[in-house]
């Protein structure tokens, strides 16, 4: 089985924006916050006199509207989150669209009180351990024969709800062999939390001959 | 006062089990709690937070300020606001005695998904308990959401216009509409879900759309919610930074407009961010990303113009100044993480993990709970007289600001971690964050110790306080507003005999507890030990409504009966009218959640649907239609009578009206019977009988039909009532208005089974 040729695997396109927003998120609320720190003590009152809004309204002051103010800053918000939607989307076409492919491998996935079930194309079915080939495409088919579940895998930002009479499809690739973790994300019970599995991910080779030598 | 000890009793009891949950994450593997107590400690703990703790504190302070800012002596109608706090006195009690009744408090998660909440999952009355207490709580809010909506339109002062009405009060508006609109999706749900665990009917297990029905219905409630507890802090926020800064605030119309026009109406259709990997379709996905987007903008004016308010201004920061500066920052972390998770690609990765529980805990918790310190430093010299210690309320602002975000901020950096679970392994290295996690939550608990203190100083007051401390210019600092400082005592003296006879009514409290003894009895059903409790709380309610009745009919408490609104736009509408209307409109909600429900699981289950025509019979259902439609025509004459000033001819039309309603019931009966028992009084017996328990199209049958039923049964007692009224003579040409009400709710009843008859009986 031939590696498909891929640009970006849809849970690194979910990572990458996941930092990308939060680097972003870091820069906005540092600046508003800095900024709000400093005005804080920059119109700190000193003395006692003339502070309150009563002795502001004995004053001649006019109250000052305010509009411009917040309608520039609304309008700066709507250019960021205009931007944030458009990398939302672009990421979107590559984690919701699967390349077309002929090797693609599908599994069907099913989350029970404690524990999750994978079944393979030929109907070999095994719990809690998911191999797969490095570098394939691979569709989960994902659904619960009891109560709500939430299948994610820590580490590869990806997640996707395993829920009664429904079937939800995620699709994964994964280029380089190695483990992770599989987990619960939605409370399901006494077991949720221990309802974990491992993801093996193994070279095109191994994989083969792993899936060959299983019984049925 | 009561709500504010009330609220923060239950304050008590959810950080208590916060408190039991930090202990057992401290460390790796730990075996403090087992599984399903952890598991009970964390449902609860957000039902009590959210529901008994912070949405009540919020109303604490409008019940007591809002009258003040606007001018009123009191709230429209003071029985209401009684039987509201009884009410959410009760319920909160019943969620909290679940923990004691078998099956404990329920252990699915505050969100409840469905069918990990049906009975198979969760056995036993003590989950149901729990739920019914919140039906109890739905029924709470929306008695107080329509006393605060009609008194804030009907019950300003003269001069009192729109544009002077203070920010507080504007708030405590949207808030109440948005409970209006919020809580009758929940009460649909959970109407669904108690049905489904004590009568077996089947909606929400229904193994195709049951879990995703209650998902829609959940977060319908639960996103608005959020900006229930939200706003009431928000508007205290906005008092505290005019008087702090010393200057008017920048952009206050448009911060009005912000919140009322953008923030209420958008938060209604951005439930379905909750729903990102549920499978929904990606359009779906792309546009509640887009409506959640747009929401920030006007949280974004908002929080820049509180900034903006700051620049130029002469700011003291006194303990109030510093929680409400203290809110602001804790909001706006919690509003950027916000950000990030309204994308439905981010939201992938932080779905269910600890990321999501620190957004909330900074928006929601900690932007609430601060604004509210705020409102209460601010407020309680006015509300008991006294001044706090101020070296106190600072300690205690330090002390919480710091520990909050030790508290929360690393559980950003644990978004690996899923919500939820009691222990967690050695080898996953959460083990540092969760421990720097807990001391936070252990010094946040201890900093709360000198907020207590510093209520009872102010309580039994050492330091006297004058008029108006902070050089305030809302109406409730001047000299002459009601209230402790500078002006009459709200209850004891000063002429007040009639308002300190309304608030004696022992009817809200016998109401309240009937209501509690009735839905226990419902709860323990489950276990065969119900129907005492059930008959004992429906006499309890039967003789609180009959009382209140009869009072009225004697005119033994006073109400003071002020004439129509006379400000825009409630002129010309009476304050009684004003409040049917919102009462009418949320059990429009009510019947639209539950016909919604409808429609969505028969789309979902799609062909295995009897046809029409071999369940229902559509003649029976036709004439029935008639009946009703024909008594809603004698409603009409009736009140044609009533404005004749024709006393004979409104008890004809009155009393046919009451024979058209008791025939569409009985005629309803006997189709039941011919459904349930087959005994073919109306239509030739089915093979076999047609149960709520039989499957879905009988739950959501007998249930939406049984619903309607009810009304129309209410309908009946009112109509004897209006009888009663009339022979005493005090239905009268110039009083006719319970009869125009009658007719305006009959109206509604016809109309419900006007969209009942053909999805029932028709297709
Ligand atoms: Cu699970």
């Amino acid at each position: 089985m031939e590696p498909v040729y891929l640009l970006v695997e849809p849970q690194v396109a979910t990572g990458d924006l996941f930092r990308l927003f939060a680097e972003l998120g870091t820069i906005v609320g540092a600046v508003v916050i800095g900024y709000m720190v400093y005005n804080m003590f920059r119109y700190r009152a000193k003395g006692d006199d003339g502070n309150t809004l009563e002795d502001y309204y004995k004053g001649e002051h006019k109250s000052h509207g305010g509009w411009r103010y917040a309608v520039i800053s609304g309008a700066f918000t709507s250019v960021i989150l205009i931007t944030l939607f458009a990398l939302t989307m672009n990421a979107a076409a590559v984690v919701l669209h699967p390349p077309a492919s002929n090797d693609t491998i599908y599994v069907d996935v099913t989350g029970h009180q404690f524990y999750w079930n994978f079944t393979y194309p030929d109907g070999h079915s095994q719990i809690d351990n998911l191999t797969l080939p490095a570098g394939a495409v691979v569709v989960l088919n994902v659904t619960s024969t009891d109560v709500f579940h939430s299948f994610g895998i820590a580490g590869l930002d990806l997640k996707i709800d395993a829920i009664p009479g429904r079937v939800n499809t995620v699709w994964l690739t994964v280029p380089t062999p190695g483990e992770y973790t599989i987990r619960c994300y939605e409370l399901c019970g006494s077991g949720h939390a221990l309802m974990t599995g491992k993801l093996y991910v193994v070279s095109p080779s191994t994989y083969n001959q792993w899936y060959s030598s299983l019984p049925g | 006062m009561l709500y504010l000890v009330t609220s923060l009793y239950f304050a008590f009891v959810g950080g208590l089990l916060a408190m039991t949950m930090r202990v057992q994450l401290s460390v790796p593997s730990n075996s403090f709690l087992q599984a399903d107590a952890y598991n009970a400690a964390v449902t609860m703990h957000g039902l009590i937070m959210i529901l008994w703790f912070l949405s009540p504190l919020g109303v604490a302070f409008a019940n007591y300020i809002v009258p003040l800012q606007i001018g009123a002596d009191d709230l429209a109608f003071p029985r209401l606001n009684a039987l509201s706090y009884w009410l959410y006195l009760v319920s909160g009690l019943m969620a909290v005695a679940a923990f004691v009744v078998p099956g404990g408090a329920f252990n699915g998660g505050w969100t409840a998904y469905a069918p990990l909440s049906s009975a198979q999952y969760t056995p036993g009355p003590g989950p149901t308990l729990t739920f019914t207490g919140f039906v109890l709580l739905c029924v709470s809010i929306t008695v107080g959401s329509i006393n605060f909506i009609t008194t804030i339109l009907s019950k300003r002062a003269p001069g009192m216009t729109w544009s002077k009405l203070p920010i507080f009060t504007w708030f405590t508006l949207f808030t109440q509409i948005l409970m209006l609109v919020a809580f009758p999706s929940i009460l649909a749900g959970l109407i669904e879900l108690i049905s489904g665990r004590v009568l077996n009917m089947s909606y929400l297990s229904a193994s195709a759309g049951g879990a995703l029905l209650w998902d829609n219905l959940f977060w319908f409630f639960g996103h608005p919610e959020v900006y229930v507890v939200l706003l009431p802090a928000f508007g205290a926020i906005l008092e505290i930074l005019a008087v702090f800064t010393g200057r008017p605030l920048s952009g206050r119309n448009a911060i009005i407009v912000a919140a009322g026009f953008l923030v209420v109406p958008l938060s209604i259709f951005v439930w379905g961010h909750h729903m990102f990997v549920t499978g929904i379709p990606a359009v779906e996905r792309e546009a509640f990303t887009a409506t959640t987007f747009a929401i920030s903008v006007p949280f974004d004016v908002m929080v820049l113009s509180m900034i903006h308010t700051l620049a130029g201004g002469r700011i003291r920061l006194k303990t109030p100044m510093l929680f409400a500066l203290g809110a602001i920052i804790v909001f706006i972390i919690g509003g950027i993480t916000g950000v990030m998770l309204a994308s439905f690609i981010v939201d992938i990765a932080l779905r269910g993990t600890y990321f999501v529980v620190a957004h909330f805990h900074y928006v929601m918790a900690g932007a609430t709970i601060f604004g509210l310190y705020a409102a209460t430093y601010y407020w309680l010299p006015k509300m008991t007289g006294h001044m706090y210690s101020e070296r106190l309320g600072k300690l205690h602002f330090v002390l919480s600001f710091i520990s909050f975000n030790v508290l929360y901020f690393p559980m950003y950096f644990l978004y690996d971690m899923p919500r939820r679970i009691f222990t967690y392994s050695a080898g996953t290295g959460w083990g540092s964050l969760n421990m720097i996690a807990s001391v936070g939550g252990i010094v946040f608990a201890l900093a709360q110790i000198p907020f207590l203190v510093n209520i009872l100083i102010a309580v039994y007051g050492r330091i006297p306080s004058v008029a108006n401390p902070w050089g305030a210019v809302t109406p409730e600092w001047k000299p002459l507003a009601l209230g402790p400082i500078g002006g009459l005592p709200k209850t004891e003296s000063g002429g007040a005999s009639s308002a300190h006879e309304q608030t004696m009514s022992q009817r809200p409290i016998t109401l309240a507890i009937g209501g509690a003894v009735t839905l226990t009895g419902l709860a323990l059903l489950q276990i065969g030990v119900g129907v005492p409790f059930m008959l004992a709380g429906l006499f309890l309610v039967a003789w609180a409504v009959i009382g209140w009745a009869m009072d009225d009919l004697r005119g033994s408490f006073k109400v003071p009966e002020d004439g129509p609104g006379e400000k825009w736009p409630a002129a010309h509408v009476s304050k009684v009218k004003l409040g049917v209307w919102t009462f009418l409109s949320s059990e429009v909600l009510v019947f639209g959640s539950l016909l919604a429900s409808y429609v969505y699981i028969r789309a979902y289950t799609g062909a295995d649907w009897p046809a029409p025509g071999t369940i229902h019979p559509v003649m029976v259902g036709a004439v029935n239609t008639m009946v009703l439609l024909t008594s809603s025509l004698t409603a009409l004459l009736a009140l044609r009578a009533a404005r004749a000033g024709d006393k004979r001819q409104i008890l004809i039309w009155m009393g046919l009206t009451f024979v058209l309603g008791t025939a569409f019931l009985v005629i309803k009966g006997l189709e039941w019977s011919d459904l349930l028992f087959l005994t073919s009084y109306l239509s030739p017996a089915l093979s076999k009988p047609f149960t709520p328990s039989s499957g879905l199209p009988g739950s959501t049958y007998y249930l939406t039909v049984g619903l309607h039923a009810a009304h129309v049964f209410g309908g009946l007692m009112v109509m004897l009532y209006i009888i009663r009224r009339t022979l005493a003579g005090k239905v009268t040409k110039e009083n006719h208005r319970v009869v125009e009400l009658f007719g305006l709710y009959w109206a509604f009843v016809d109309i419900v089974w006007i969209f009942v008859f053909p999805l029932f009986y028709l297709v």
